[in-house]
């Protein structure tokens, strides 16, 4: 398995903790007085679970799957995948601090521009290795 | 495949009905006590039916670890550069 798919399938798995986490306190809180400041943990929960750690191991996966270049030695432009990595995390990572935090919508904006940023990053990596069967393994 | 896969895989596509059937709930004309459902639906999909996948197919695919085959007993850093390679 590549370096590259070690990280994200790493980071993946320490966010599906962290947001089950999150959704256990949530529910464990729910029925008390404190349930009303725990409410903003919602967004950072949805995040947490969806982009952090699906998003982030079905990227991980992929990199790692997909069909290689010359013969199977080559993944291709992997500089796009590590700013994928890179710019997925600092915006889930945004988003998440400033849900809970003294939420900025600015930050908040700026974490999905980079969770968009990443995806487009990710995109362009994986686009010429979605190949058939003619293709080179 | 192996048995805790199946174990996985066979609750994930019951997750993955029931999910379903309570989107269906949700779709249709309801009232306010229905909306309650909607962390419901989305906690059948995405944890009973996506994570549960992913774990089956990982304990299926993912690289073995062994004594014999040291990569997952040791730490990144500590791999020498062929074995990496050679993954």
């Amino acid at each position: 398995m590549p370096a590259l798919s070690v990280w994200f399938i790493r980071a993946s798995l320490a966010y599906l903790v962290a947001g089950f986490a999150l959704g256990a306190a949530m529910l464990a809180l729910k029925a008390s007085a404190r349930y009303g400041a725990m409410a903003r943990a919602l967004v950072p929960h949805v995040e947490l679970v969806l982009v952090g750690w699906t998003m982030q191991l079905t990227m991980g996966v992929a990199f790692w799957i997909l069909p290689r270049f010359e013969g199977g030695a080559s993944r291709g432009a992997v500089g796009y995948a590590w700013g994928a990595f890179v710019l997925l995390n600092a915006g889930v990572l945004l988003v998440a601090a400033s849900s809970v935090g003294a939420g900025s919508d600015v930050a908040r904006a700026a974490g999905r521009l980079a969770e968009l940023l990443a995806a487009a990053a990710f995109g362009l990596h994986a686009w010429g290795r979605i190949k058939g069967a003619s293709a080179a393994p | 495949m192996p048995a805790l896969t199946r174990w996985f895989l066979r609750s994930a596509l019951v997750y993955l009905v029931a999910a379903l059937l309570v989107g269906v709930a949700l779709a249709l004309p309801h009232g306010p006590a229905l909306d309650a459902l909607a962390p419901v639906w989305t906690h059948l999909f995405m944890v009973g039916w996506v994570t549960q996948t992913i774990f089956g197919v990982a304990y299926w695919m993912f690289p073995r670890c062994s004594w014999a085959r040291p990569p997952c007993s040791s730490s990144p850093r500590s791999r020498s550069r062929s074995t990496r390679a050679r993954a």
